[in-house]
């Protein structure tokens, strides 16, 4: 390591100059003219004499700050000391404490609340099953309200009335076992989330008032995992524009009602499913 | 001070080692204060930050991961540290704002009497000029380092260095300054 003095001493700038020439050879000081002026410096003040000046103006002008360096060191080194026993402690009140709650709140999660979710969901696909057996109702119901010539609101009114059906036929329909409806169970199973669907949703007699009133009919298939919906142009059949639904997440644990959006036309919409077929849904609404 | 023996030191100041700490600001003192200066342009506050440029490169030694260039990345620390300060003081400092040699603005080479010569030397130069001299002169940057550094083509950098060269010997020669004051 070179110190100040052997910096700028006699010595040390010839030997920079040499160092400053294998720079410019290597193309760090690609200026026009550069190497012109370095000959010419020869005959007077060269650039390295220039720069060794300058350097030593530099250094005159910096203060000295080592004895103020060296305070805050101390100083940082004095806090770090001074703070140490309180974040290492390990068994601090208050650390002890959060640790236990913290401990106590999986238990709790894994113990209590992990088979009611399972209670639940099970509840819920029962109720799914059973509004199967009234699909044809729902069905009926809508296209009355669409013949009537009911548009946007009739149909959104169709889609709670459905929903209301539904309930209705859960309610009342007898229990079956969850795993009576094989496809819609075990795709759902399979995820450790519980809902991870993979389905097909048909929609058929998807009328919206602000659609395009000839588009009656648009048959989607959707490949529907995880978060959001991927569609597959090569298996979709599509008749009228091109849309794109997208089920959000936080709506998949309500596998009745898919809300989607069609970015072409700039709208939603609300479409109620039940399972349908093998191992899908039909969208009724 | 070549990376290696940079390294070296930081390791030793890993350890606690003052002196590796010592050897790094003998080495880089001007060119970080300098760098901090043209930046910020008042005395003061640079003093303050210079300082604290060190205190905080003492605490990262533990964390420095070696590399090449590292010149080049002791300046962007120093000039980062300058801008956030300039924004917690809620200033904006641009480069073409600075002030003018001559102007306003804190002269660097006030506090010597006795360099006249020197000091009206210093003065010619643009805010530009000082930053890519100081850097290569101070810190031994390549232009390369320089531009990457002040985000400037490297034309530009060269154009500002030989622009600097040229003033100062221009001026040099009306000080009458001989190779003997050298």
């Amino acid at each position: 390591m070179r110190t100040y003095k052997e910096n700028y001493n006699v010595v040390d700038i010839n030997s920079r100059k040499k160092s400053e020439t294998k720079q410019t050879t290597c193309g760090e000081t690609p200026a026009a003219g550069a190497s012109d002026e370095n000959v010419e410096q020869t005959a007077e003040l060269s650039e390295q004499d220039i720069l060794d000046l300058y350097a030593g103006e530099m250094k005159v002008e910096t203060p000295d700050l080592w004895d103020r360096i060296v305070t805050g060191i101390d100083e940082v080194e004095a806090r770090k000391t001074t703070d140490k026993p309180v974040r290492t402690s390990r068994f601090s009140g208050r650390r002890v404490s959060v640790a236990v709650t913290t401990i106590a709140a999986l238990i709790i999660i894994c113990v209590i609340v992990a088979p009611l979710m399972g209670d639940r969901s099970k509840k819920k696909r029962r109720i799914s099953d059973k509004a199967e057996n009234n699909i044809d109702m729902v069905d009926e119901s809508a296209s009355e309200t669409e013949s009537a010539g009911e548009h946007e609101d009739g149909a959104m009114s169709d889609g709670a009335q459905a929903e209301e059906q539904q309930a209705e036929a859960a309610e009342s329909a007898p229990r079956a076992d969850a795993t009576t409806n094989g496809g819609i169970i075990t795709d759902a199973d399979q995820s450790a989330n519980g809902w991870r669907i993979e389905c097909r949703l048909v929609f058929a007699e998807c009328d919206n008032g602000n659609y395009k009133a000839e588009v009656k009919k648009i048959v989607r298939i959707i490949e529907a995992s995880g978060a959001s919906s991927a569609t597959d142009d090569t298996k979709v059949p599509v008749e009228g524009d091109e849309i794109t639904i997208t089920i959000d997440e936080a709506q998949l644990d309500r596998i009745e009602t898919v809300y989607g959006s069609m970015p072409t036309e700039g709208m939603e919409i609300s479409c109620v499913i039940v399972p349908w077929g093998d191992g899908g849904f039909k969208v009724v609404e | 001070m070549t990376d290696e023996q940079f390294e070296s030191c930081m390791l030793r100041m890993a350890n606690g080692d003052r002196q590796a700490l010592r050897e790094i600001y003998d080495a880089y003192l001007n060119l970080i204060f300098a760098v901090i200066y043209n930046t910020i342009r008042q005395r003061e506050e640079a003093e303050d930050l210079t300082s604290e440029f060190f205190i905080k490169l003492y605490g990262l030694a533990a964390s420095y991961r070696s590399g090449n260039g590292h010149r080049k990345w002791l300046t962007v620390i120093a000039r980062n540290m300058t801008i956030d300060r300039i924004r917690k003081l809620d200033r904006e400092i641009v480069a073409d704002e600075l002030p003018e040699p001559g102007g306003d603005g804190e002269d660097f080479s006030e506090r010597v009497a006795d360099r006249e010569t020197l000091k009206s030397m210093v003065n010619e130069l643009t805010p530009a000029e000082k930053e890519v001299l100081d850097m290569k002169c101070g810190g031994e940057l390549t232009f390369k380092e320089i531009s990457e550094i002040l985000e400037k083509p490297m034309g530009t950098v060269t154009w500002l260095y030989n622009s600097a060269i040229k003033k100062l010997r221009k001026k040099y020669k009306k000080g009458g300054m001989t190779d003997e004051d050298i």
